[in-house]
């Protein structure tokens, strides 16, 4: 009699057991947020509007959720409007005076910091100090933990699934029918072989999804799909080598033979390096990647993904950088993309773009007697802006790709 | 009698068809497999053979960069001194990094290119390998004859 209330006892156990582990592992987390003035002074009258740019902070872990609330006086703000930025899809609870809940999704993985959303105030009246009447505070999340889930018992004839990770939503496109061992396509078919390259990855399925991640920031910018077109994207799943990737205030450097010979073993013609050796962007001391002008080479710190199109902007067509160098040149302007001090370039760009309202020749470009063709643009290092090639840019890729 | 006479003609078509692509196969790289050199620069216009070898690797395409003013150019020469491949190489890389808002912003670093690979082509009819400065001085010439 007592045996078979044992067996149930047991069986019991064994499903609330089973049933335990099966359930999604979930975790409340939060993360880091801040806000930027972006309307000029610090004293702001009655009346005044204000933008404000409104970022998420996430450090050693991609996030695809954020939720924050404003809290602002209503009394000496009027809040107008929230809006959107490009990587993040908000929703807004403004129905509380005083108050404002942003809750963001994104299909990206994004890590690092990163604009959620914009905020537009009018001043009801005098504020000498904003950071007295708008405070942030994070919500908590729930995202699944890291716990491993049990792995399935298999019989002999099943196979082990494959993992699936989380990869950005991609538009079809051709790939490369050619196959070469270790290195696979990602996308494109065309006569242009970039080859993405980890260093410092233990596990291939997050770097994959870097790679494609990093091919995905150059197609969401303005290059046209006709130039996009002659790219193949593939990469190397090699991740035993250590390219010796250095990044200190004043140097950077790693090693090109290495990374030419795996550019080589992959059939490539140019390479991009995606490195987790400097987790976060202190540590990198600010630095979100770095490239060779000209030179076919480029490298994309893990947490700054985005300035892909930036650093090729630089290894490929060999633009030249339009932030402020804070030191003048010691040579001709040699980049279509940068005036030298005669401005003579700026009037060029002026008849060749007389519609284009952007275009006008703004000081600094890299160095401070030099002229920029647009106030923003990818190779400047405003992240908001990395999507824009401004037309002398985009002129350079075209020169660039006509030779394959 | 007609006939014979088509069969000749088409036989002598045929045997030029065979000595034509002969010759140009001759000229044509092989797809995969490349001769890897490795040149130590020492300094500008002062280069070292370090290694010569035959990898299992891809051969590099031909790069050029209208806006390098400072290079080497790698050619692989026949015998009759026939360019089959030519190459830059940077003298230098100008490197310049990406630096967020707020953080010390650094001017361009130059670098030598002190160790030069290339990935050159592996032609039938390869001779040597000339490596000339900008203005087709010569620098360096390595015998491929025997690889």
């Amino acid at each position: 009699m007592k045996k078979p209330i044992i067996s149930f006892l047991i069986i019991c156990s064994l499903i609330f057991t089973g049933l335990a582990l099966t359930k999604d592992s979930q975790a409340t987390v939060s993360y880091n947020y801040r806000y930027q003035i972006l309307t000029q002074g610090s004293r702001y009258e009655a009346g005044r509007e204000l933008e404000i740019k409104l970022y998420i902070n996430v450090q050693n872990e991609q996030v695809q959720q954020g939720s924050v609330t404003v809290n602002y006086d209503p009394n000496s703000l009027k809040l107008n409007e929230v809006k959107k930025w490009d990587i993040f899809d908000i929703t807004s609870d403004t129905s509380q005076a005083g108050k404002i809940t942003i809750d963001g999704t994104t299909t990206l993985q994004y890590s690092g910091e990163a604009p959620i959303a914009y905020l537009y105030f009018t001043t009801l009246k005098t504020v000498t100090d904003l950071n007295q009447i708008l405070t942030l505070n994070a919500n908590p999340i729930i995202r699944p933990t890291d716990i491993p889930t049990p792995t399935p018992i298999l019989t002999a004839t099943e196979t082990p699934p494959e993992p699936t990770p989380t990869i950005p939503q991609i538009t079809p496109v051709p790939t490369s029918t050619i196959s070469i061992p270790g290195c696979p396509n990602i996308e494109g078919n065309g006569p242009l072989t970039l080859v993405i390259i980890p260093d410092q990855y233990s596990n291939l399925t997050e770097f994959e999804t870097d790679a494609k991640l990093a091919v995905e920031s150059l197609k969401k910018t303005n290059l046209p799909v006709t130039a996009m077109s002659k790219f193949t994207f593939r990469y190397s799943s090699d991740l035993t080598k250590d390219y010796q990737i250095v990044v200190t205030p004043q140097n950077v450097d790693l090693n090109m033979t290495l990374a030419r010979l795996t550019q080589q073993n992959c059939q490539g013609d140019a390479f991009l390096i995606i490195t987790q050796k400097y987790p976060d962007r202190a540590s990198s001391y600010g630095t979100g990647g770095f490239s060779t002008i000209g030179g076919l080479m480029a490298v994309v710190l893990k947490h700054s993904l985005f300035v892909t199109p930036h650093e090729l902007g630089h290894a490929l067509p060999g633009l030249f950088d339009e932030y402020d160098f804070q030191t003048e040149s010691q040579e001709p302007a040699n980049y279509y993309n940068c005036a030298g001090q005669d401005q003579g370039r700026c009037q060029e760009w002026r008849e060749k773009y007389p519609n284009d309202p952007q275009i006008g020749c703004f000081p600094i470009c890299g160095y401070r007697d030099w002229f920029r063709s647009t106030e923003h643009s990818t190779m400047n290092n405003d992240p908001e802006y990395i999507d824009y090639y401004n037309p002398p840019s985009l002129e350079m890729w075209q020169a660039f790709f006509n030779k394959y | 009698m007609r006939s014979n006479k088509l069969v000749g003609i088409i036989l002598i078509i045929g045997l030029i068809a065979v000595t034509v692509f002969l010759f140009w196969q001759r000229q044509q790289p092989k797809k995969f497999g490349a001769v890897k050199v490795l040149i130590k620069q020492l300094s500008e216009n002062d280069l070292q053979l370090q290694k010569i070898t035959v990898e299992s690797t891809y051969p590099a395409r031909s790069f050029s960069n209208d806006q390098l003013t400072k290079y080497y150019q790698a050619k692989v020469l026949d015998k009759n001194d026939k360019v089959l491949y030519l190459t830059q190489v940077p003298k230098q890389y100008l490197i310049s990094r990406f630096t967020y808002p707020g953080y010390e912003v650094n001017d361009l670093i130059t670098k030598p290119n002190s160790e030069i690979s290339l990935y050159l082509p592996i032609y039938p009819n390869s001779e040597k390998l000339v490596v000339t400065d900008e203005n087709e001085n010569t620098i360096m010439s390595v015998s491929l004859e025997n690889l």
